[in-house]
């Protein structure tokens, strides 16, 4: 499968949204579709425009990390939110993005993706796809918010750098499927929008019901490097935040809201 | 659990960078938390009646409403200086990567809207921007470092 897979055209002829997308930039190749997306929130662009690239050139993970973003093989995808919430109340939409990707592989692939707390897409243990939002806000309130999507599609194994073969995959290494990416795309902005407003109305609690259901964080030892503390204990649950819930060896429950997660057993 | 122990609970609690504590022993189950105002003490949702696209601020109120108080040093009172507060429990990051320079430091003059810091939650990477041009009169925060709800993280002074 080559960039023919990915196509403002394509992703018209299969789109079933009925707000997300309706304006859609897509780039042969960008910086970070989050950056851009960012620039065309700040100058007014409305919610559900999304900007997706083929490639990016310096694509952006957690805390100015690099996103691997090759052509031709992935799927990297920002898309513009603008919900009525208050900032501290948004975490759970991270959890939304995951919930709203791990069904979109699932429906077209028909394999078990898992997510990692808050927002990994594994397949059997291996990254196969990150989730990063950015949120603009100022004293007054939350002016927008950037979910940033990459998956790795079509990536080979050889395509990887040597030092990442260990832990990151993409849907075809894991899953032995080939799938277009415009396809995912599709399916996945049709998750996203049904969760996304549901909740709006509804509140969050079914997003985490299923996030909880698609986790493989829970149960687990973990080691959790936050604010120059670690701590290590079971991952007991998430909260009403999507906060990570960790029982510590000393008995005392702790909520985590970030972090570095590491799986101890 | 008597009075004591609930006291030591929740001056431990209160010394600890966390946000929420839940503790249960012999049957008394204690759960504390951290918020950084009144009206939003366990009841994140229902969210209020939905708005508008870009006129949720309006809900809000002022600005110690949304920024909660009670955590800021005195220097905030006086009437020419603003303090910039986090408005979400996470890590405080003064620089975009570890390699990087910090966005801003002491000293320096920063224009309304400029980026100051990033607060990160659950790779939920909120972008902290100046609410007016002015000189920064102090950094108030570690790299690195958590910090919660309403936390003062920068004093600006307007110009």
């Amino acid at each position: 499968m080559d960039a023919a897979d990915l196509s403002a055209e394509q992703i018209q002829a299969c789109l079933k949204t009925r707000v997300f997308a309706r304006e859609i930039h897509y780039l042969e190749e960008t910086e970070s579709t989050n950056s851009e997306a960012d620039r065309l929130a700040s100058s007014g662009s409305p919610e559900g425009t999304i900007v997706v690239a083929d490639r990016q050139t310096r694509g952006r993970g957690r805390f100015g990390r690099s996103w691997f973003s090759p052509p031709g093989t992935g799927l990297y995808l920002s898309m513009i939110l603008r919900p009525p919430v208050e900032p501290a109340a948004s975490h759970y939409l991270v959890l939304l993005s995951g919930v709203a990707c791990a069904r979109a592989i699932q429906d077209l692939c028909h394999t078990s993706v898992e997510l990692k707390w808050p927002n990994d897409l594994q397949i059997r243990g291996k990254k196969i796809g990150g989730i990063l939002l950015e949120l603009s806000a100022d004293h007054k309130g939350l002016r927008h918010l950037i979910a940033g999507i990459g998956i790795n599609v079509t990536t080979r194994r050889e395509d990887f750098p040597e030092d990442l073969r260990q832990s990151v995959g993409s849907i075809f290494t894991e899953a032995g499927i080939r799938v277009s990416r415009s396809e995912i795309l599709c399916r996945l902005l049709l998750h996203f929008e049904n969760r996304y407003f549901l909740s709006l109305t509804q509140g969050p609690s079914a997003i985490l019901t299923e996030w909880t259901q698609l986790t493989t964080t829970l149960g687990r030892m973990l080691r959790v490097s936050y604010g120059g503390q670690v701590l290590e204990g079971t991952a007991t649950g998430i909260d009403a935040d999507g906060g990570l819930l960790l029982r510590l060896a000393s008995g005392l429950t702790e909520k985590v809201l970030a972090g570095d997660v590491t799986v101890l057993d | 659990m008597d009075l004591k122990d609930l006291e030591e609970l929740i001056d431990l609690f209160e010394r600890k960078k966390i946000a929420e504590l839940e503790f249960e022993r012999s049957g008394v189950r204690v759960r504390l938390k951290k918020s950084a105002s009144p009206e939003t003490v366990g009841v994140p949702f229902p969210w209020p009646a939905l708005t508008p696209p870009g006129s949720a601020a309006g809900a809000k109120g002022d600005l110690d409403a949304a920024n909660g108080r009670g955590n800021s040093p005195p220097l905030a009172s006086t009437s020419n200086v603003v303090t910039v507060t986090s408005p979400i429990v996470g890590t405080f990051y003064r620089a975009p990567s570890p390699e990087a320079e910090p966005f801003v430091q002491e000293g320096d003059l920063v224009e309304k809207g400029q980026v100051l810091c990033i607060v990160e939650a659950m790779k939920l990477m909120n972008e902290i921007e100046a609410e007016c041009a002015g000189k920064i009169l102090s950094a108030l925060v570690e790299n690195g470092n958590a910090v919660e709800y309403g936390e003062a993280l920068f004093h600006i002074e307007p110009l």
